[in-house]
């Protein structure tokens, strides 16, 4: 064995739940994710363990796409739309049924709707977290957590508890969903400042992760580069991210998902059939949407695009496979000789990548470990087994940081989302006064609101808004969520100052906004000791 | 000093900003009372916009840029100014040294300074100027910044019985030497900032070819 590969999938959605509209375009954003990415993931790896391949993976499940996944609602939401894809698909088997070039796509894609129902009532049993204890129990992947609401942290610590209440609100829900606490959480953004190790520490956090000059702008510099973890002055482990295996299938132009042969995410039958024919699948309103069913591969840079092939497009995987692997071991074979211990190469992801945006991403994985497990010069591991193996570390100060172009807070404060901190900041303030103040409340329907208030507080924190207020795509969704949240916030506050609580209001934000289901608003005070945590 | 104050102190000085704060909630009247509205639909509530606090922070965008924004109540401006329209004048400081300053007439406002901190903390201060000299109505916390560790320093960490026993390794491993670790980045020298992800990968953001 030469070197270590520890690959990592950051998975998460911001909270997304519309019960007031019967269609609501963002909520596909998650059932997009179950059935491009999620659930074709776990097939994977389910594939992996019938055929006694070993594997192993790091995987952040975030604290909102775990209420989501948990969501009665949304589960039935999901339902509904498979089954319209289901018949969907069906349709389009006969519609195609003389067309020699596309029958197999549609074949393909009515086959694999099935396949993705019946996995997921049968082996997940209606709950996709099914799959991820299944495979933490085995001992394949490492379950890790992030922010509560993936909150840009840097830019909270104005208020210092509101970054500590999201690490312990997220080592919560965590231990909620998992029935044990995360050894290490994936930072959102991977956004780092000094002193967030202290917090992590206090929450029995023992490793995260940096983007790559996270580790190598520490002070000092590390010696062995981003080829092996650190600890920071408070303990912590610090893993760096490795620009070359991350450009190979980031990179927009070399990266492996750019291959002509791969499907083209953008061709969808939601835009390209017949308005009256497609419009049950799509948005009532008319606006066409993406169904997920795409007949073409990439094919160059053209518009003229050819039928997508599935058994061409797997080879390439395979082919791409097999690259990234002989790649990784001439890379950790020039490292380990200025090494005293096999290097390790952390290799993290949007786990949305593979599945959604790039639909052979999960076949790459499944090869991958194949080779990796055929082969023996590498070793994928998970961050506590890598601790385990070498617990001597050198000792940094890391680098302010993100994975957000340019590195650093630009992307999640500039001239376009700038407006909301002032609002985020004085609602914590807010927030932590109330905690305080109301610590021994005894009143229901008040413990209610100030639940609900902390609620509000934590879902306008989530960074998604704003970078996608940044980045200008679902800008609009993005401004709209923030404000709704500051409404809600001020609205709840009024009723509590007035003594008038609007039940009609909070009862309906406990059900729309139902994030944290069993949080207790006292978390946020700092005069007395916050309750004791769930075991 | 309460003890809330202690721990705000305490994390400032880690933390990447820095502020100056005091106020109240916002007590006007209600925005609903029980039965006279319907459930709110998505994106239809107003937000405030000014909360009747006086705040002051400054927060790192990069090492070369801070964000810096305030609200001061016409009530703080009368008692420290003896008048409700002075214009208002905020300046930032490295360290003891004013770094830039700038005037505003806002009470509520925001500003980007262009000044290349690296991360190091600035503070600030807003005012205005009356007789020759400086009079602050708020100034944000002083913050410490980056903690360089000792050259040299490592340490092991092993788990026993539920505990963790830290030794410090004073020297590292014989190859961690500075000529090897030289060596290494020069060689290595590619692992600078990566340039982050493309931006379309989160969120499923993208919604139309």
């Amino acid at each position: 064995m030469k070197g270590y590969w520890l690959p990592v999938l950051h998975s998460h959605l911001p909270f997304v739940k519309h019960p007031e509209y019967d269609y609501f375009l963002e909520e596909h954003w998650l059932f997009e994710a179950v059935s491009e990415s999620y659930i074709p993931l776990l097939m994977k790896m389910k594939a992996l363990a019938d055929e006694e391949i070993d594997f192993r993976l790091t995987i952040s499940i975030t604290p909102p796409l775990l209420e989501m996944l948990s969501d009665g609602y949304l589960t039935e939401e999901y339902l509904k739309h498979l089954d319209k894809l289901i018949e969907l698909s069906g349709r389009e088997v006969e519609r195609l049924s003389g067309d020699a070039d596309f029958l197999p796509v549609a074949t393909f894609y009515s086959e694999r709707f099935r396949e993705i129902r019946a996995f997921f009532e049968g082996f997940l049993d209606c709950n996709v977290l099914n799959g991820y204890r299944h495979f933490q129990k085995a001992g394949k992947i490492e379950l890790i957590t992030c922010g509560a609401t993936h909150c840009f942290l840097p830019l909270l610590g104005v208020n210092p508890k509101a970054v500590e209440v999201q690490i312990r609100v997220a080592v919560d829900s965590h231990c909620k969903h998992f029935g044990e606490p995360p050894r290490g959480i994936w930072l959102p953004e991977c956004a780092y400042s000094e002193g967030l190790d202290r917090v992590l520490k206090e929450h029995g956090l023992n490793f995260f992760f940096l983007d790559s000059h996270g580790l190598t702008e520490g002070s000092p510099a590390p010696v062995y580069s981003v080829y092996a973890p650190v600890y920071t002055v408070n303990g912590v482990a610090a893993f760096g991210r490795d620009p070359r295996s991350s450009k190979q299938v980031w990179d927009s132009n070399e990266g492996y998902p750019g291959d002509f042969s791969y499907r083209d995410f953008y061709r969808d039958a939601g835009f390209d059939l017949d308005f009256e024919y497609i419009r049950p699948y799509i948005s009532p309103d008319g606006v066409r949407t993406f169904t997920g069913i795409k007949y073409h591969r990439i094919t160059g840079r053209t518009e003229s695009k050819e039928p997508y092939d599935p058994a061409a497009a797997r080879e390439k995987a395979i082919e791409h496979a097999l690259h990234f692997h002989s790649e990784r071991v001439k890379h950790v074979d020039a490292l380990r000789n200025f090494m005293d211990r096999p290097p390790v190469v952390v290799s993290p992801y949007d786990a949305e990548l593979f599945g959604h945006w790039w639909f052979e991403g999960p076949d790459f994985l499944y090869h991958l470990f194949r080779e990796i497990h055929e082969r023996g010069d590498l070793k994928a591991v998970t961050p506590t087994e890598y601790l385990r193996l070498h617990p001597k570390n050198q000792v940094i100060s890391p680098s302010p940081s993100s994975w957000g172009y340019e590195g650093y807070y630009d992307v999640w404060l500039n001239s376009d989302n700038d407006w909301i901190y002032r609002h985020l900041h004085y609602m914590a303030d807010t927030m932590e006064d109330l905690a305080n103040r109301h610590y021994h409340e005894t009143d229901h329907l008040r413990i209610r609101l100030l639940n609900q208030l902390a609620r509000e507080l934590l879902l306008a924190q989530s960074s998604d808004w704003a970078f996608l207020m940044t980045t200008k795509t679902a800008a609009e969704y993005s401004a709209k969520r923030t404000k709704e949240h500051i409404h809600n916030f001020n609205s709840l506050l009024d009723g509590l100052l007035n003594d008038r609580i609007d039940t009609r209001l909070l009862e309906w934000l406990e059900y729309k906004n139902s994030i944290f289901d069993d949080l207790d608003f006292r978390v946020y005070a700092s005069r007395q000791a916050p309750p004791p945590r769930r075991p | 000093m309460s003890a809330k104050r202690e721990n705000s102190e305490e994390y400032f000085r880690d933390s990447p900003g820095s502020r100056a704060r005091t106020g109240r909630a916002d007590e006007s009247g209600p925005m609903y009372t029980a039965g006279e509205k319907p459930p709110p639909v998505y994106g239809s509530g107003e937000i405030p916009r000014r909360y009747n606090i006086d705040t002051l922070v400054v927060m790192p965008v990069n090492a070369d840029t801070s964000f810096i924004y305030w609200e001061v109540t016409d009530e703080l401006i009368e008692q420290r100014c003896g008048g409700p329209n002075a214009e208002l004048v905020v300046r930032v400081f490295e360290g003891g040294s004013e770094v830039c300053s700038f005037s505003t007439g806002e009470t509520v406002g925001k500003h980007y300074i262009k000044y290349p901190a690296s991360f190091r903390p600035l503070a600030a201060e807003i005012g205005i100027r009356k007789d020759g000299g400086f009079v602050a109505l708020l100034k944000t916390k002083t913050v410490s910044g980056h903690r360089p560790v000792t050259e040299g320093l490592w340490m092991e960490r092993r788990e026993a019985a539920g505990t963790e026993v830290w030794i410090p390794l004073r020297d590292g491993p014989a190859c961690a030497s500075p000529r090897t670790a030289s060596a290494f980045r020069r060689i290595f020298g590619e692992t600078a900032r990566s340039g982050g992800r493309p931006a379309s990968s989160t969120a499923f953001a993208v919604r139309s070819p």
